[in-house]
């Protein structure tokens, strides 16, 4: 069957044809006069059928970003691409192609009807962004085995599935074990999938089964829980205290420190290092603690910032509403008015007393629109002011707090200096310990080799105390850093946020008043005004 | 004290005076003619009964001095000489009841010589010789009376004659001198001056006074009393052992009161029964809990006594009453005065678990004559109520500065003065109309103001969670604060267990009394046990304080007497007596009747008047209950004849209130429907039809977001020819549309008008979030067959529409083209419903109508009592349940009675002889019995069975010549005859089986009868000896 159209040349998609095409499809009836008046445009078309066109290569189909269903069943189309432009592509229709591979589908998430019939495909793969796939129709290839099917156990909502007419559908268990790994599909072959195969098939493979499960919930599980604490860890990152919880930063503290390890290879290290950490930990909690106090404070604010705003903007809306209303209210009345005067004027003849009628009544018409406008734009005005100085203010006080928030912190930070510098002071004197026993050669010191090396002189250990202590300060003032910063550069962007969102709500507010009465006065452009000749007088 | 004496001689000119006009006036008012028989009986020892009438005569006609009047050994007051006047009864009381030898031994005894002279001499004339038989009584001296308390009681008396004779002339003074002062005293003062300035001239009797302001009631149950002394039960007509110790008590108790305060009216603390005897107040109390769920709180209590009783007020307003019916009788027949309604409504309150006392004092004429004119009527302030509830949102933090207001405040200063000026003229206006509208509907003065007796109860704190103390006035049910002005005085209270006497003065009404009832300076107990039995503060006394307690004093209130108090349930359904109830109040008429009594279903009935005289009604509203057509209520508003109508849910067209004007059955007429929108398919919750053929419609929660159709209908245009049934033609539709709540840009239609008349469309869209302006277009509907002006048309459209978008593109036609034939559809759609809503209005006016004609009730499944089909089931399932215990009565029959009866001898005279006899007999008898039945059945059978061969021979006989008919009856005749022998057959069989066994049954029957055996006998001769 593929080979229906072999022998004659493929046709390249073309303005031309897609032109013919959509006029072929568009509207009938009624709607048949409106478009032999107004050519359709590409980009509005929602449905398009290319089938039977002899079609090679998908290509040229770039302003048909609305599609939601796409035919191009019956071409000699050999592969899936330029397909990405359509993501509202919910049908599309492939069957009778030469294709070999499912591919280039990646942008497709909202299909959900997918027909592949009679082409070549061998593999079932690429469709992992399918995942509102209900219907897929890939009878008539070459899908050898029937443990392909197992990657269709991904797309959740597929409910029909057709298959008949592969290799692999010639199987004796086919129904079966489609049956049994498909646990969400109700046709199969366009039939209803019976519950005895399914038992079968469960019966045969319960054990695979049964560990693919397993297999699947694990993930899953463990994807839930990477998201969790994904999750808790951006909380804590908007509190800007990631990593202070628990004893993270104490770890970190030896991390990077190449010279304390050698130290910390002494006797006895190891128990100053365990203190260091008892005491530690606790400050970094606090930390914790404050920073996430002081988050909830900021939260509350800004909370409470949003609902003003909402309320302000949203009474200063209801009244330019009412206003308009009142305006439109009148509006028809001002404009028969108007009216009335010209037509009077035309059928008295034009004079003076006529044009100063005309005249007065398109004068007290400008004058509604103008008084609306000013209305409109003077309670903007005052808007826009009162809400820039209430986010004015929000600044201040969320400077304030951030502010006490980095003091709180900032004596927190010193005691972990301090602990700091204890640690070392108790290392100091370990090391020299040590090294007075080496210089002994007492027995009982018991070093790795680099180590004892190094413990021959007393510059040498001096200097590696006081590199691991400028280490463990490094990380310390590390984190404080990378606190002050994020949290400043945080109030900048959050003030300057506001401010921003509400000039842009200002600009377009003023726009859209200029405009409702830019097209208001346009009317006015409408009438036909008949002027007194005055040109023959100054003639 | 000579100077008192001297210094009341003025004034008692004006009381001669008075009581000469009073006597001239009205000549019954003299006492002497009721008083001796009363008299005579207490006053055993003192003088005759000729002298005693002579004193009280002399009091009434001549009153020289307004001195304290000293007669057969007891001080009368100078009031209570006054009193005689115009208050026969209490004096009768108070000669009655009053203990001579107490007074007698405190005056004669421990009083200063200088006092009693005064006391004495005082009385001038004639009493100074009775003041001497006074001290007669001496050497009779009280059991535990000190000394000290008895000086007391003397300066009382010195001070309450020197008081009695400046009473009249200057009240004021009283207030400032540190004296005892008693509450009766002053009111009574106060109320006389009152009278005496109103009825200067005509002094009429005190009832006719009374009857000035209300119409008469006619007399209470205490008045009519229609059972004879035999219908009650021993416990009204007799004492017991107990109850005539705590009398005994009581008349100890009472001697020692008028002793301390002789110028207080004794309290009526034995009042006579419904059989006459006399009881203490508090045995009158019998606590019950009524089985109906209303009754479990004080508000249902309350209601239901004021509901289901016919108040009287008292027949003399100014005194207790001295019989008081029991609160079962005043159940029976469901009237009574405010003593019986407090004394049942404390006997409910108690049983319910509140610290409930009835209490005797003062109050004003509208509370004691159930006079509510001038309350305004709850129900009509209960709707106000309702609308007043708010929450306040949270204050926050950041609020926008208010603009500035570019506004001179000097001339806002100036106008804000010329409107004040306004404004105070016009409260001015407004003060002196309602001055006046109050001056009109002031109450009349009140001649017996500060004397009128009332009952009412109280509630004290600790039980049922309440907190404070406070009043509920029995006859109507409402609960009054504890300060409350409509009550003057509280004599004294009592409940089940004690009753106490109130020692504070009532100078302010009873604003500021004191109800600590365990503090003795302000509340006299009558027993000390019972006052102990209460919680006390001090708990550590009592032990003390019982220890020196002697048996006597511990003395026990006991059992109420009363018999058990019960209503049936149809009874209190039925609720008001004889099913209906009227209470006139401020502008307002209240009808009440009982569930099912009233054709209608009618249950209230409030009348609402525009003037104090209740002559041009605002509005009636009528309540129903138990209606077929669900209605619950209907308020006419008279002036406007607008009418509103609600239902209960339930309804087939689920309609909750209809609207209307009286006269507006056309469906064109306004009116406002509204209905329980969730039990409609279209979710409609109203629909107006206003004049000028306009139907507006309000949905809630309707999927399509449609809150509010209106639509406009026109008239019928007149045309030649038959007149055919053509609908009226919609002018225009106006549908508005909420915003679509998901939020996704696409917010829908806001309001669309579908011009009919004009074939026009227009639509208004919603403004996209955050902006002001909607987007617009307006279609005029292109005719079916006209494909050319289809475009013109929206071309017309899309430029006759606003867009909101500034760098519009024109809009596309197609888009406008399938927007505008959706709208088209609309319309059709709404026509149809508009259609289907005329129709509905007509069928609902249909509905009413019928509904009204036929009058039909809903019997709720619980007051089965009510519903005629169930209550004959139940009669006839009563009447058999008797005839069954009948037959159970005569199967339990005495089987010696008849031979007892021919013995003609009682059971105790039956000696052994005669036992064994009857015996016999009774045994002779029962075989006889037996043979005899068992010789009647034989006998039957034997009939039968010849019977049945005599007929076989005939057959035998004739049965070649037999038509088939014949044959046919003598076939039947067999049957039947072979059935009954069959069935006589069984009958003796058992009989025979059965015999021995009766026989049996009733030998051991008669063995174990006492009167065989003789035990009771032998017994009784034991208990004898």
């Amino acid at each position: 069957m593929n080979n229906l159209y072999v022998g004659e040349d493929p046709v390249v998609i073309s303005h031309a044809l897609l032109s013919a095409v959509v006029l072929e499809q568009s509207p009938k009836g009624e709607a048949e006069t409106i478009v032999e008046r107004e050519p359709v445009r590409f980009n509005d078309v929602k449905e398009l059928s290319l089938s039977y066109k002899r079609i090679l290569r998908i290509d040229n189909m770039w302003e048909f970003t609305a599609l939601t269903k796409l035919q191009l069943d019956n071409n000699i189309i050999e592969s899936i691409q330029n397909l990405f432009y359509m993501p509202n592509l919910k049908w599309l229709d492939l069957s009778f192609n030469r294709i070999e591979k499912i591919e280039n589908l990646d942008q497709l998430v909202n299909l959900e009807d997918l027909s592949l019939f009679s082409n070549n495909i061998s593999v079932l793969e690429n469709m992992d962004k399918q995942q509102k796939l209900q219907v897929l129709s890939i009878g008539n290839n070459c899908i050898e085995k029937l443990d392909n099917v197992l990657y269709l156990r991904a797309l959740e909502s597929l409910g029909s599935l057709g298959l008949a007419g592969n290799p692999c559908a010639e199987d004796p268990e086919y129904k079966t074990y489609v049956g049994a790994f498909l646990r969400n599909l109700t046709y199969l072959d366009y039939r209803l999938v019976r519950e005895e195969w399914r038992a079968e098939g469960l019966k045969k493979h319960s054990y695979i089964i049964e560990e693919m499960e397993l297999l699947e919930h694990r993930d899953e599980f463990e994807k839930e829980k990477k998201e969790k604490q994904s999750e808790q860890e951006e909380r804590f990152r908007e509190a800007f205290v990631e990593g202070l919880s628990g004893g993270q930063l104490f770890d970190q503290l030896f991390e990077d420190d190449k010279d304390g390890e050698h130290l910390s290879n002494l006797q006895g290290a190891d128990e100053i290092r365990e203190t260091l950490r008892g005491q530690v930990v606790p400050v970094c909690k606090q930390i914790f603690d404050v920073g996430i106090e002081k988050e909830k404070q900021r939260a509350e604010e800004i909370s409470q910032l949003v609902k003003c705003l909402y309320e302000a903007r949203r009474a200063d809306q209801d009244k330019a509403v009412r206003l308009m209303d009142e305006f439109l209210a009148e509006k028809d009345a001002l404009l028969g008015d108007i009216a009335n005067a010209i037509d009077f004027a035309e059928e008295t003849g034009i004079n003076d007393e006529t044009e100063e009628s005309i005249d007065k009544a398109i004068q007290i018409y400008s004058e509604h629109c103008q008084k609306l406008w000013s209305q409109l734009m003077g309670s903007e005005v005052v808007l826009n002011d009162g809400l820039e100085e209430v986010i004015q203010e929000f600044g201040r006080n969320l400077t304030d707090m951030v502010s006490s928030m980095l003091e709180a912190t900032q004596v927190l930070f010193a005691q972990l200096r301090d602990l700091e510098a204890g640690f070392t002071e108790q290392i100091t004197e370990l090391a020299l310990h040590v090294l007075e026993k080496v210089i002994r050669n007492d027995e009982d010191v018991e070093l790795p080799l680099e180590t004892a090396e190094l413990f021959t002189d007393k510059e040498v250990v001096m200097s590696l105390v006081a590199g691991s202590h400028d280490a463990h300060m490094q990380a310390i003032d590390g984190r404080e850093d990378t606190m002050t910063s994020r949290l400043k550069t945080w109030l900048q962007s959050t003030i300057a946020n506001m401010l921003k969102e509400e000039e842009e709500r200002n600009r377009s507010r003023v726009i859209e008043i200029n405009h409702f009465l830019d097209k208001q006065r346009d009317e006015l452009d409408d009438f036909d005004v008949p002027r007194v000749q005055v040109l023959e007088d100054d003639i | 004290m000579g100077d008192a004496a001297d210094s009341a001689q003025p004034t008692v000119e004006g009381v001669e005076s008075e009581t000469k006009a009073l006597d001239t006036a009205e000549p019954t008012a003299d006492v002497s003619p009721d008083q001796p028989p009363d008299m005579d009986a207490s006053v055993g020892h003192a003088p005759t009964p000729a002298e005693e009438q002579d004193s009280v005569a002399r009091v009434s006609s001549e009153v020289p001095s307004a001195k304290p009047v000293v007669s057969d050994g007891q001080v009368v007051p100078s009031e209570m000489a006054e009193a005689a006047d115009d208050e026969p009864p209490e004096m009768a009381e108070a000669t009655a009841n009053d203990e001579p030898p107490e007074v007698a031994e405190a005056t004669d005894k421990d009083e200063p010589p200088a006092a009693d002279a005064d006391a004495v001499n005082g009385g001038g004339n004639g009493e100074a010789a009775d003041g001497g038989t006074a001290g007669d009584g001496d050497g009779r001296s009280g059991e535990g009376e000190d000394g000290g308390e008895d000086e007391r009681v003397g300066e009382d008396l010195d001070q309450e004659s020197e008081g009695a004779n400046e009473v009249d002339k200057t009240p004021t003074d009283e207030h400032g001198s540190p004296r005892k002062e008693s509450i009766r005293d002053r009111l009574r003062r106060e109320g006389r001056g009152r009278a005496r300035s109103e009825n200067e001239d005509a002094a009429p009797d005190l009832r006719d006074l009374d009857t000035i302001g209300g119409d008469v009631k006619t007399p209470s149950a205490s008045d009519i009393h229609i059972f004879a002394r035999e219908d009650y039960p021993p416990s009204y007509t007799s004492n017991t052992p107990k109850e005539v110790q705590l009398i005994q008590h009581t008349q100890r108790f009472l001697a020692q009161y008028t002793h301390l305060y002789p110028d207080r009216k004794p309290p009526c603390l034995n009042p006579l029964n419904d059989c006459r005897l006399p009881k203490c107040a508090s045995t009158f109390i019998r606590p019950t809990l009524l089985p109906y769920i209303d009754c479990y709180d004080w508000q249902g209590c309350a209601k239901f006594v004021a509901d289901h009783l016919d108040y009287r007020p008292l027949q003399q307003p100014t005194e207790a009453p001295e019989i008081k019916i029991s609160p079962a009788t005043v159940l029976r027949y469901q009237t009574g005065n405010c003593f019986e309604y407090s004394t049942l409504l404390c006997s409910l309150l108690t049983g319910a678990g509140y610290r409930a006392y009835v209490v005797s004092g003062y109050a004003v004429r509208s509370v004691c004559q159930k006079d509510m004119v001038r309350v305004v009527c709850p129900e009509m302030t209960h709707v106000e109520e309702e609308a007043t509830s708010e929450e306040a949102a949270p204050e926050n933090k950041y609020q926008l500065k208010p603009p500035k207001e570019l506004v001179s405040k000097y001339e806002a200063m100036m106008e804000e003065r010329v409107r004040e000026a306004a404004r105070k003229l016009e409260q001015e206006r407004l003060e002196e109309e309602i001055r006046q509208m109050n001056e009109h509907e002031k109450e009349p003065p009140d001649p017996l103001f500060g004397m009128r007796v009332h009952a009412w109860v109280l509630v004290m704190p600790g039980d049922r969670d309440i907190t404070e103390p406070f009043f509920i006035e029995p006859s109507t049910g409402v609960g009054k604060g504890i300060r409350s002005p409509d009550y003057l005085g509280i004599e004294s209270l009592w409940n089940h267990r004690n009753y106490w006497i109130n020692l504070q003065y009532c100078i302010n009404g009873v604003r500021d009394l004191e109800y600590d009832l365990f503090n003795p300076i302000h509340w006299e107990f009558l027993l000390l046990r019972d006052a102990m039995r209460t919680p006390h503060p001090d708990e550590v006394e009592t032990d003390l304080e019982e220890a020196v307690l002697d048996a006597d004093r511990l003395l026990e209130m006991p059992f109420s007497w009363v018999e058990r108090l019960q209503v049936s349930k149809a009874r209190y359904d039925e609720r008001f007596p004889c099913g209906k109830k009227v209470t006139n109040f401020y502008r307002s008429k209240v009808e009440e009747f009982s569930p099912y009594s009233m054709k209608d279903g009618v249950v209230k009935r409030l009348t609402m008047y525009e003037d104090f005289g209740c002559e041009t009604v605002v509005s009636v509203k009528e309540t129903y209950l138990h209606r077929a057509d669900h209605l619950v209520s209907r308020e006419i508003t008279q002036e406007t004849g607008w009418v509103e109508e609600r239902f209960s849910a339930g309804r087939e067209d689920a309609l909750k209130e209809h609207q209307y004007a009286v006269l507006g059955n056309n469906p064109e007429d306004r009116r406002v429907m509204q209905y329980y929108h969730k039990a409609r398919k279209d979710c409609m919750a109203t629909r107006t039809v206003t004049e000028g053929g306009v139907i507006q419609e309000d949905f809630i929660e309707r999927d399509d977001k449609l809150y509010r159709r209106e639509t406009l209908v026109g008239s019928i245009q007149k045309k030649f020819g038959p007149a055919c049934a053509t609908r009226k033609p919609i002018i225009s539709i106006t549908e508005r549309m909420h915003r679509n709540p998901r939020g996704d840009g696409d917010d829908g239609v806001s309001l669309r008008t579908f011009d009919i008349a004009d074939a026009k469309i227009s639509v208004v869209f919603h403004a996209c979030r955050g902006k002001i302006t909607a987007e617009r277009r307006e279609f005029s509907k292109p005719h079916p067959d006209d494909k050319a002006r289809l475009v013109p048309i929206l071309e017309e459209a899309a430029a006759s529409g606003f867009s909101t978008d500034p760098e519009e593109v024109p809009p596309r036609m197609l888009d406008l083209y399938y927007m505008m034939k959706a709208q088209m559809e609309d319309e059709e759609r709404s026509v149809a419903a508009v259609r289907e809503a005329e129709d509905e209005i007509i069928e609902l006016l249909n509905a009413r109508l019928q509904e009204e004609a036929a009058l039909d009730m809903e019997y709720s499944l619980f007051d089965s009592d009510l519903q005629p089909q169930i209550r004959t089931d139940r009669k006839d399932l009563e009447a058999f349940l008797a005839a069954q215990s009948t037959r159970l009565v005569e199967k339990n029959k005495d089987p010696l009675g008849p031979f007892l009866a021919r013995l003609n001898a009682t059971e105790a005279e039956l000696t052994t002889a005669n036992r064994f006899q009857l015996r016999d007999e009774c045994m002779q008898s029962f075989r006889q019995r037996l043979v005899d039945k068992a010789n009647r059945l034989q006998k039957q059978f034997e009939e039968e069975t010849e019977a049945l061969q005599s007929r076989q021979r005939w057959y035998q006989q004739n049965y070649v010549g037999l038509t088939d008919e014949e044959e046919e009856r003598y076939l039947t005749f067999c049957h039947d005859t072979m059935f009954r022998l069959h069935v006589l057959e069984l009958l003796l069989e058992r009989h025979k089986q059965m015999a021995p066994v009766k026989h049996q049954a009733l030998e051991m029957k008669l063995r174990s009868d006492p009167r065989i055996s003789g035990d009771v006998i032998k017994e009784e001769g034991e208990g004898g000896s």
